[in-house]
């Protein structure tokens, strides 16, 4: 099992002449997951919200504050740097951008062989064959011509692939990927949004993934935990999620998403709740909870107490008034319009 | 707008099937950017004069009609003519010849000055881009320290410790580029160090020391091999220059400059003395910054096609 | 606003009109086509999505349609009417002072389609005093009405702020006010909401649609994602591989798609409220430079037969404003857009 508890780190955006910190940036405040083998953590929210900080705490290429991971008991947070990297064999990560994800002077074949180099797998005639075959299995030519080709010479899909290849010819037994299909255009998304699925279920791996789109997380996830402004405001099983979301920027984000269903799209846009403004800066959080300036469901409390994250309907949510998010529908203008009793 | 009007029909034209065969084939991105410089015809003259010149310099004991150093007093200050093609000077001495030989010195000087910046600017640049924090901002004052004190007053300073000579000349100036290849070094270990894959093999497990030499060195050099060839120009510019001052070699030896400072004292009864020295230095310093210009083109039309 | 005549025009003409464009890359050999015959006509009031993945040529043709690529190296072949004037025969001033004025166009970086070295409102207000005979005054308080109507809070403060004050979402609405300043008959959106934040887009979204509403804009909205086509369009037309391969009314083309790669695209897309697996399209847009004959998807398309690779299809009307480049189209049964629950 693969576990951060309490992480926390913060950026130091500006200082005085004095060298004292003005202003600072909470990028992740008080965040713990829970990654279990065979399943799927999703970490969604909007840009600067702090997933991918959270990624790269996870996978030690940040040290944080305060908190720590764990793997399988292990504790990884100040691990002396030897130890440690054997022990990154084990999480390997997938990132966005498959035109700088990989280095472009290097081959194929000698990334992938250098990975196994790290960790001292195999010797160079079972590097090869190992080569070989994850790339068979990522669904890329595995000849040994293949293996000389740069990373130039391949379209995006094609690269992505040869990502997931490099993150699993060490065999992990966790993948973090960070918007791992988001630069990819649907009809490839699809293609390597299933190869992410079987692989899966194939080595019983497990998944954090961290996005922005919440209709390619449905599809992948078993949990979610939604993300603003550095803290995690609900958390739970995909299902419950979706189909009864508690906290207000949780159901901000999934009305926001446009359907192709055209009759479906229509009916729910009217009914949508519009958070106003954009994100707000995250070096300047409002005091009580973060959300309540775009909420629709703000009270005094709420810039009174930040809420914590509490058990609610199945899932953790953060907010005063999950139950009335809940039972709540919405007129045409984004009034709230109370729906029964709470 | 234009920039995304230019990269539409690029990106639409990238080769490449998803899960066919790709259509081109095998070809690094070093290769990629040599192949751009050849195609770059005005760079590669460039090149080819410079590598003309560094021939003759070798040669100079076969090519060179005269003994540099002969003194003929019934030949002094000869205008150019087919016995000396460069004329001769006021000690009868062949100018050709003298220029063939001055070449080892000009050349030879810019070469080490080169060498010796990148040797002693380049390793650190790499690593203080890579790193960061304490030993960048360590490396980096340092460097700002030494680029304080202005070129050419560090390179006399040297020299009065040392003596004059072409190769205190070529020293000096070598310790005076270091920190200009060290920011180089640095600006581009910085961009590289940004790039996701250097964070991918980071995460997998490799240690800095191969970070840092199989994933930055080589894709941040060919930003210091374009510093170098522009850095050649400057350095025969600033031999040249000390030497006018008269710090470099020190007579019978002569390097282009040495020539020039001697023929200006001849401006009048015999201006080639000064004139084809003068051209000569123009030409190549010209040579090496349009090679070192193709050169940066090369480098940035392959980064760009890769993507 | 001055709707009066020009409105009154436009129910007969429609305000763009795009007649077999073609935007070809010269080349040593042969030109290289990257839209390959593109005809469409909006009305006033009307919002058309040109929808298709990377390489497909819809931003090229929107481009194209103002006439914004011969500067790039590119040639350009057919015709764009805005109304009543054919703007693909005018040159240089005469088309400058179309482009801005009745037809306009906004995209996909708000961050880089600003001049960071001015501010916000004078950026708008040159573009008005180039189209109108303003004063300077007048052509300020012009951009400041244009500030409100896209929805920028505070827009007296606003115009007077520097873009980079501004957040992803301001940018693309400054954007929007200097598209909209002089009420353009034509507003082409070219992804103007893909790279805002989700909840982003929704207001951008919303603002387009008041904004056409209010304006009586003909709209063109360019995008690869079909959630954006159902919200916001009328009709729609799938591209691909520089051309135009389904054309029609937005529920007709959704829930009973005529071409197998319109199919594969919504059995590609990954949604938040339909949890059936999604089914990719193996292989990749061919590069404009194949040479193929037959039609361009068969190589990917799973009901392609012999026939399909002996010539390339026509567009071919099968209803009112129906159209589409599949010679197999009456055999084959597509299901559409599966609905959500």
């Amino acid at each position: 099992m693969l576990e951060a508890t309490s992480l926390d780190k913060s950026f130091v955006v500006e200082r005085d002449a004095l060298g004292r910190v003005r202003r600072s940036l909470h990028a992740v405040d008080d965040v713990s997951l829970r990654v279990e083998p065979g399943r799927t953590l999703a970490l969604v929210g909007e840009s600067g919200c702090g997933k991918s900080t959270t990624a790269e705490l996870i996978l030690q290429l940040q040290a944080p504050d305060a908190g720590s991971v764990v793997l399988d008991g292990q504790e990884l947070t100040g691990m002396p740097s030897k130890l440690l990297r054997a022990t990154r064999r084990r999480i390997q990560p997938v990132f966005q951008d498959p035109y700088s994800s990989l280095d472009p002077s290097q081959t194929i074949g000698s990334g992938l062989n250098e990975l196994l180099a790290i960790h001292g797998i195999g010797s160079s005639r079972e590097r090869v064959e190992r080569a070989q075959r994850v790339l068979e299995r990522v669904g890329l030519p595995s000849d040994p011509r293949a293996l000389s080709r740069y990373p130039g010479e391949f379209s995006g899909g094609q690269r992505q692939r040869v990502a997931i290849a490099r993150a699993l010819i060490v065999e992990p037994d966790y993948v973090v990927l960070d918007e791992a299909v988001s630069a990819l255009d649907v009809s490839t998304q699809a293609l390597v949004l299933q190869l992410l699925i079987d692989l899966q279920r194939e080595r019983e791996l497990g998944y954090l993934f961290i996005s922005h789109d919440l209709g390619v997380v449905r599809h992948l996830a078993h949990d979610v935990a939604v993300m603003y402004l550095g803290q995690i405001v609900e958390h739970g099983p995909a299902e419950q999620i979706y189909k009864r979301p508690s906290h207000p920027y949780t159901r901000a984000l999934l009305d926001a998403v446009p359907d192709p269903d055209p009759d479906f799209q229509h009916a729910r846009r009217t009914r949508r709740i519009v958070v106003s403004g954009d994100p707000p800066d995250p070096t300047q959080r409002p005091a009580g909870c973060s959300f309540r300036l775009r909420c629709p469901f703000a009270h005094e409390v709420c810039a009174q107490e930040d809420p914590s994250l509490s058990e609610f309907d199945g899932r953790l949510v953060a907010c005063h008034f999950a139950s009335d998010v809940l039972s709540s529908d919405f007129s045409a203008d984004g009034e709230v319009v109370e729906a029964g009793p709470a | 707008m234009t920039a995304s009007i230019d990269s539409s029909p690029a990106r639409a034209q990238t080769p490449g099937r998803e899960n066919g065969e790709p259509v081109a084939r095998g070809v690094s991105p070093r290769r990629a950017m040599l192949r751009a410089f050849v195609g770059d015809r005005l760079a590669v003259v460039a090149l080819l004069v410079l590598i003309t010149m560094g021939a003759l310099a070798l040669l100079a004991p076969v090519v060179a009609p005269y003994d540099p150093n002969a003194q003929d007093f019934s030949q002094t200050l000869q205008s150019p003519s087919r016995e000396h093609w460069f004329g001769t000077d006021d000690l009868g001495r062949d100018l050709l010849s003298r220029m063939l030989f001055g070449a080892r010195l000009s050349l030879g000087a810019a070469l080490i000055a080169v060498t010796l910046g990148a040797a002693l600017g380049v390793l650190p640049g790499f690593l203080a881009g890579y790193r960061g924090g304490t030993v960048d901002i360590g490396l980096s004052r340092l460097t700002d320290a030494i680029m304080c004190i202005p070129g050419l007053i560090l390179s006399i300073s040297l020299i009065a410790v040392f003596g004059p000579g072409t190769l205190q000349v070529a020293i000096a100036v070598g310790v005076a580029f270091a920190p200009r290849f060290f920011r180089v070094a640095r600006g581009a270990a910085l961009s590289v160090a940004a790039e996701t894959y250097v964070k991918a093999v980071r995460a997998a497990g490799a240690g800095h020391t191969r970070t840092l030499l199989r994933h930055v060195v080589p894709n941040a050099s060919s930003a210091v091999i374009v510093q170098a060839s522009l850095m050649f120009g400057m350095g025969l510019l600033v031999e040249a220059g000390l030497s006018f001052l008269g710090f470099g070699a020190q007579p019978p030896a002569a390097s282009w400059g040495a020539l020039l400072r001697r023929g200006s004292g001849f401006m009048v009864e015999a201006r080639y003395l000064s004139v084809i020295p003068g051209l000569v230095i123009t030409i190549a310093v010209l040579a090496g910054n349009i090679a070192g210009d193709g050169l940066q083109r090369a480098v940035t039309n392959q980064r760009s096609s890769g993507r | 606003m001055t709707a009066g005549l020009e409105a009154e025009n436009a129910v007969r003409l429609p305000a763009l009109s795009v007649r077999d464009l073609r935007v070809l890359l010269p080349d040593s050999e042969r030109d290289i086509e990257l839209v390959r015959g593109v005809s469409f006509e909006v009305a006033a009031g009307e919002c058309l999505g040109l929808v298709g993945e990377s390489g497909a040529g819809k931003s090229l043709t929107g481009y194209a349609a103002m006439g914004l690529v011969e500067r790039s190296g590119l040639r350009l072949e057919g015709t764009v009417n805005v109304a009543d004037v054919c703007i693909s025969d005018l040159g240089g001033r005469r088309l400058s002072r179309i482009r801005g004025q009745r037809i306009s166009m906004i995209f996909q970086e708000p961050s880089v389609s600003l001049n960071p070295a001015f501010r916000v409102g004078s950026q708008i207000a040159e573009v008005v005093r180039v189209h109108r005979r303003t004063s300077r005054r007048e052509a300020w308080d012009r951009a400041i009405e244009a500030l409100r109507l896209a929805g920028v809070p505070n827009p007296e403060r606003r115009a007077r702020e520097y873009p980079h004050t501004l957040s992803g979402g301001l940018k693309q609405r400054a954007m929007i006010a200097m598209a909209i300043s002089c009420e353009p008959e034509v507003l082409i959106a070219d992804e103007a909401t893909t790279a805002l934040d989700v909840t982003v887009q929704a207001q951008i979204l919303d603002l387009l649609r008041e904004l056409q509403d209010r304006l009586g804009m003909a709209l063109v909205v360019i995008t690869h994602d079909f959630g954006v086509v159902a919200d916001i369009c009328d009709r729609v037309a799938v591209m691909y591989a520089g051309q135009i391969i389904e054309q029609g009314d937005v529920r007709d083309v959704l829930y009973r798609p005529q071409h197998p790669y319109t199919q594969g695209l919504l059995d590609a897309v990954p949604r938040a409220f339909e949890t059936a697996a999604v089914v990719g399209i193996a292989g990749t847009v061919p590069p404009p430079d194949a040479l193929l004959t037959g039609c361009r998807f068969a190589p990917r398309c799973p009901y392609a037969q012999d026939e399909c690779r002996v010539s390339e299809p026509e567009l071919m009307a099968t209803g009112r404003d129906a159209m589409v480049r599949c010679i197999r189209h009456s055999d084959i049964n597509l299901p559409g857009v599966r609905r959500a629950v």
